[in-house]
Formats: structure tokens, C-alpha cells, sequence
């Protein structure tokens, strides 16, 4: 599968480049895709979790920010109390990439209904696709020749 | 990409959430730096000091907590350093007077104003400081 990797350009104005990525024949992107789902019992957490997106403009990216998934990561960074306040799922989760304090991958997600993601109907593929991209994508950093300008003008397969 | 209604919910969030993500992330910003000046970033070694496992204290160094004034408290003296500065008229007694970005004499002041005008404008003047002081921990100069 092609993945193609674009600027968010609007949320590009501080410390923090983001990046989405299109996959396949898409024509709208991953964090493009998440932001169009209404979620009407989560209104708290999605404020939460895009103020904190924001709040990184000021102050960078930070690993402990993000709530490690497997290779890839995921936003928001804590769920307990929207646990208590949502007692029939785990929430919303937002699959990203942390890449380092100023670049950052925003892909898709949903509400967690499972406590493992892979069991989850809602995000269990933008579980596995986020982790597919990471370890394409650390491989693809990995290799010094490929690594310049690997987000803006390559095309990675997946 | 659009973004429209990323920001239609940014916009529309109220100023209660927004505060709470921004202190939240203040403490965790502030954990973690101490973390790492004061354990090498090893959450293994404050956990040992605080008696805790360290699945416990993992969850406080990631993420958006409601944190008990004990548990700060006690993060605060594993730690070594205050947390979060509060603005206080209270300066005697404290575990961390290096630190302390007021001096008395200076709070003292504010008290002094007769003119309720005045006191009113020398208390918000304070608050200013307060805010300048959480937005950047490691600069405790007055304005």
C-alpha cells in the first residue's frame, strides 16, 4: 500500500510540524478522516485531546505526551478519569507517530470499545496501520541516503 | 486538509478544559524535567525512594492526572523541588526558600496599600507574576 505524507499546514504555525498521511487511492487523509467523526458522549475528551495537539505549538512534542501503542503511538495521553466518566468504553484514541519534539504523524482512530485494540472494531485497523507505518517509517529514517526529505517528497510502501 | 472542525471544537472549548490541559501539562513538563535532573529520568529510582512500584509512579510522569495536594506533596519532597509555585503571603517554614520567587517584605507591601483601588491593581499585578512564573518554572525574576 502507498503511503503519501502531507503537511496538516493549518496546525504547522509553533514548534511542531504535523504531518497526516494518505493511504492507497484515498482521497481524504487519516487525521483528515478522524476530524469529520462526531463523537457526541465524548465532548470533553476530544476538547481535551485537541488542546493538547495545540498546546505542543508553544511547547514541542513530548514523548510522555503520547500513550505508547506497540511501535506507533496514541493521543489522548490519559484516559482514567473519562474511564470513569464513559463507563461503557476505553475512550477515544488518536493513533499518531512520534518522530521527535518537532515532528509529528497525526493518523486516524475512534473510540475504544475493547481493552486490547486489535479486538476493537473501531480502531483495530487504525491500531495496525498506524504500527505498519512506524516500522516502515524508523526503517526508511534508518538509512542515511533515504532519510532527507523522507516525509515530504517520498512515497512509502507499506 | 480541512480543518474546520478541529478548530470549531478547539474554539468552542471552554476555558475550564483549557486551563485544566494547560496546567495539566505545566505539571507534566515540570515532572518529568525533575525527573530528569534529579533520577537520571529513571522512574525506577523515585519509585524505590517513594516505596511505590513503579507501575504507580509511571502513571503520574505520563498523562493528564488529577493529583491529590498529598501526592504533590509527596512528589514534591521525593523530589526535592516544588511542583507548582502558588502565590502565598506564607513564606516561613518552606522546604524550598531557595526557590521561592517572592520576597516577604515584597507581599508585605501589597498589604500595606490603604487605597482599595490601589490594592486591588497591586494584587493583579502579582497574579501577572504568578502566571509569568507557571509559564516558564525556571525563571523566578519579578517583573
Amino acid at each position: 500500500m502507498r503511503v503519501i505524507f502531507e503537511r496538516v499546514e493549518p496546525l504547522c504555525i509553533g514548534a511542531v510540524t504535523f504531518y497526516t498521511a494518505k493511504l492507497g487511492t484515498n482521497t481524504e487523509t487519516e487525521f483528515g478522516s478522524f476530524t469529520e467523526n462526531d463523537f457526541p458522549d465524548h465532548v470533553r475528551e476530544i476538547q481535551i485531546l485537541y488542546q493538547v495537539i495545540s498546546r505542543m505549538h508553544n511547547r514541542g512534542a513530548k514523548l510522555y505526551y503520547f500513550k505508547n501503542e506497540k511501535n506507533a503511538e496514541a493521543l489522548p495521553i490519559v484516559t482514567s478519569n473519562v474511564m470513569k466518566a464513559n463507563k461503557k468504553d476505553f475512550g477515544i484514541r488518536l493513533y499518531c507517530i512520534f518522530l521527535n519534539e518537532s515532528e509529528v504523524i497525526l493518523l486516524n482512530g475512534g473510540i475504544k470499545t475493547k481493552k486490547k485494540p486489535q479486538d476493537c472494531p473501531n480502531v483495530k485497523d487504525h491500531f495496525r496501520i498506524a504500527n505498519k507505518i512506524a516500522v516502515a517509517l524508523y526503517s526508511h529514517l534508518a538509512d542515511p541516503d533515504k532519510r532527507k526529505d523522507c516525509l515530504t517528497d517520498n512515497v512509502l510502501s507499506i | 486538509m480541512n480543518t474546520h472542525k478541529f478548530n470549531q471544537i478547539v474554539n468552542s472549548t471552554s476555558d475550564e478544559t483549557k486551563e485544566y490541559v494547560r496546567f495539566s501539562m505545566d505539571i507534566l513538563d515540570r515532572l518529568n524535567e525533575l525527573l530528569e535532573e534529579k533520577f537520571e529520568g529513571k522512574q525506577s529510582l523515585l519509585a524505590k525512594k517513594l516505596g511505590k512500584s513503579e507501575s504507580e509512579i509511571s502513571k503520574w510522569f505520563s498523562g493528564v492526572q488529577n493529583f491529590t495536594i498529598k501526592t504533590l506533596v509527596k512528589l514534591q519532597l521525593a523530589l526535592d523541588s516544588p511542583i507548582a509555585v502558588i502565590c502565598t503571603s506564607d513564606d516561613n517554614n518552606s522546604t524550598f526558600e531557595q526557590v521561592r520567587p517572592f520576597k516577604s517584605s515584597q507581599l508585605i507591601t501589597s498589604w500595606e496599600v490603604s487605597n482599595e483601588g490601589e490594592l486591588e491593581e497591586r494584587n493583579a499585578e502579582y497574579t501577572n507574576v504568578a502566571m509569568r512564573i507557571a509559564s516558564d518554572a525556571n525563571e523566578y525574576e519579578l517583573i
